[in-house]
């Protein structure tokens, strides 16, 4: 009887440990390149759920990815790049399309979902320089749909109307925007430059 | 010409010339397939029309290169867009597809029906190669509310414990741009009379526009007056007293500048046969002016409001020979607020009355809409030339709690307010509440319902 119990506890201790695994596996991963680190996240998709179907129908989807830099005991992010990508997916080549939406911002199409996604992650490079080479920091990423913008850009008008004024009011706070977001582990950035050697 | 069934797909390809066969066909489609596609015009490509082509932006939207084949809505008969609308998405047939151009018409689509429906764009690959169809997708969105207990203008059969059957039938025919409607009613709840007659009415929706209207009213009722009321006149010889029949030729004519607003102005005829202190026949010719302004919002975070006004003026002068001399100005203000299930709603009114106005413009309250749990001939059985009313209601699903307060009184007269609490369950064709009358004793409950059709 005694046995059997120890075996239950085994299982469970595993499948912890198991599914502790397998998230990590699909958490974000940093490299050392250059004079700037860049995030990937090889295992998991920001364009999933709702987003995937407005793209496979045709409309485009405007993604604000924001990454934070966050040192070990600092409550603050040390860093905060935040972006906007206007993504849409070609029906007939059935490939996705990105601008960076910025003055002259790059642009690439005829992209396959991950590479849409580590296109957009590309194009936000952390200077070297805003990270310590003292402590641990992590890198989080977030991930949210800029509704709001896409709404007002579409309508083409900043007057304040009653509608406006109504939806303004009604309007759920940033922090309640559906949000997708994945982090690193602690890191040490002297140990990603000797993997960066390494490889 | 040439039809092309698919599944629930229907479309048509244009060149036709018929505008009979069209509109059987447009019948058809209305009857079978809620769907209708306008197609590419041959010969109507971006290049064929020098000035027509949109700018193309296809670093944002990569689908902006290809070129729409059809606009396809679903969800919804045909005959319930509106002509413009139809116009203006034609336009977008054989151009490079524009998702701001596109956007523009859904939120059009939406306004145009009154914001009940929920309107989504999908782009589908079309059948020829670098072409794209446009499908609107309707979605019906249903609310838990009914309309303005104030609007007038709905059919009713009300029961009202202390007062007794009201109703109304009304058959409505539409010939073309053309509304004739034929009615009976026996109807206590409104004013303070019993009316018992028939209205006719005319309508024409289009006078050169489609924002102006003309409409004429014909109304022939005979009169029964509660006893309270004969009770009250002996001690009020100010009040005009009550009448045998009434007769109402009403023509008006309303502009309709916006969706949201409507602005009407009028005359009314109406004769009464007075009863005391000899058989005579009176005259009450007034001019008339309203006001309405409805405005529906939906918010990107699901909550929904409606904001409504209205202003209504009546004064019966010499200049008309009107043997009844007054002006009766009556206001009202709605606002509900609604997300999923939850319903709160706000609804006032506020009348008053110069001059000397006979019984059937005077204001009452304590009906199936007003001071619910009181019985108006309680409240004021003449009712009165000033009244104020309100009504907070909350409603969950179909159940609803609410909260009547007001008062009705005679110029130079003290005002007392009265207060009315009940719940009830509420759908669009249907009502029922128990109501009571907030006082000391005698706390008795009204029981109302009615049926809308």
């Amino acid at each position: 009887m005694e046995c059997c119990r120890y075996r239950i506890l085994l299982i469970v201790v595993f499948g912890m440990l198991g599914w502790q695994a397998l998230a990590q596996s699909g958490s974000l991963v940093v490299e050392h390149r250059g004079d700037h680190l860049l995030v990937t996240t090889p295992q998991k998709h920001f364009i999933e759920g709702k987003a995937l179907e407005k793209l496979h129908n045709g409309s485009t989807v405007p993604f604000v990815l924001s990454l934070k830099v966050i040192e070990e005991n600092s409550p603050a992010p040390t860093l905060v790049l935040q972006e906007r990508f206007l993504i849409s997916f070609d029906l007939w080549e059935e490939k996705f399309s990105v601008v960076h939406a910025e003055p002259g911002g790059r642009t690439a199409s005829r992209l396959a979902l991950n590479m849409a996604e580590a296109w957009c992650l590309e194009s936000m490079p952390i200077p070297l320089q805003t990270v310590s080479e003292r402590q641990f920091f992590m890198v989080r990423l977030e991930c949210s749909i800029d509704e709001s913008s896409k709404e007002s850009g579409a309508k083409g008008s900043s007057s304040l109307t009653l509608a406006r004024l109504i939806d303004i009011f009604s309007r759920k706070r940033n922090t309640e925007l559906p949000k997708w977001e994945v982090a690193s582990g602690f890191l040490h950035l002297e140990d990603l430059k000797k993997i960066s050697k390494a490889q | 010409m040439n039809i092309l069934s698919s599944g629930t797909e229907l479309a048509i390809h244009s060149g036709m010339k018929n505008t009979n066969l069209f509109t059987i066909l447009m019948i058809l489609f209305w009857a079978s397939g809620f769907q209708f596609v306008y197609p590419q015009t041959g010969g109507q490509g971006s290049e064929g029309i020098p000035g027509k082509r949109r700018i193309v932006d296809s670093e944002v939207n990569v689908n902006e290169r290809y070129t729409v084949e059809s606009i396809t809505f679903r969800g919804i008969a045909i005959s319930k867009i509106d002509k413009n609308w139809h116009k203006n998405a034609k336009e977008l047939v054989g151009e490079r597809y524009n998702e701001k151009a596109a956007n523009d018409l859904a939120k059009k689509l939406s306004d145009a029906l009154g914001g009940n429906y929920r309107v989504e764009i999908k782009v589908e690959k079309g059948e020829k190669p670098d072409h794209v169809k446009v499908v609107f997708q309707l979605e019906r969105i249903h609310r838990y509310f009914h309309r303005n207990a104030f609007d007038t203008d709905i059919p009713l059969v009300v029961y009202h414990s202390k007062q007794g059957f009201s109703g109304t039938l009304e058959i409505p025919i539409r010939l073309r741009h053309n509304v004739f409607t034929f009615g009976i009613v026996s109807d206590v709840d409104k004013l303070l009379e019993r009316n018992a007659g028939i209205r006719l009415r005319y309508e024409h929706r289009k006078v050169g526009t489609d924002k102006l209207r003309l409409r004429m009213d014909f109304n022939s009722y005979h009169q029964s007056f509660n006893a309270a009321i004969l009770a009250a006149l002996e001690d009020r010889p100010d009040v005009p007293g009550i009448y045998r029949t009434r007769q109402n030729f009403a023509p008006a004519l309303s502009l309709h500048p916006t969706a949201d607003l409507k602005l009407s102005t009028g005359v009314s005829f109406q004769r009464l046969q007075m009863q005391y202190p000899t058989l005579r026949t009176e005259r009450a010719y007034a001019g008339t002016a309203d006001v309405q302004f409805l405005r529906d919002i939906e918010s990107r975070s699901g909550y929904w409001h409606r904001m409504g006004a209205s202003y209504g003026l009546r004064t019966a002068t010499r200049v008309l020979d009107s043997d009844f001399v007054y002006t009766r100005h009556q206001m009202t203000g709605d606002y509900i607020l609604s997300r999923g299930k939850h319903l709160f709603g706000a609804h006032f009114f506020g009348g008053l009355i110069t001059g000397n106005a006979p019984l059937f413009e005077r204001f009452s309250l304590g009906n199936s809409a007003t001071l619910r749990g009181w019985n108006k001939f309680d409240v004021a059985p003449l009712g009165g030339n000033r009244a104020a009313h309100g009504t907070l209601e909350y409603r969950y699903s179909h159940f609803q709690l609410f909260y009547d307060f007001g008062a009705v009184w005679d110029k130079g007269m003290p005002s007392h307010a009265k207060h009315g609490l009940g719940f009830g369950l509420v759908s669009k064709h249907a009502f029922m509440t128990l109501a009571f009358p907030v006082r000391h004793r005698n706390v008795v409950p009204v029981f109302i319902m009615g049926i809308r059709y």
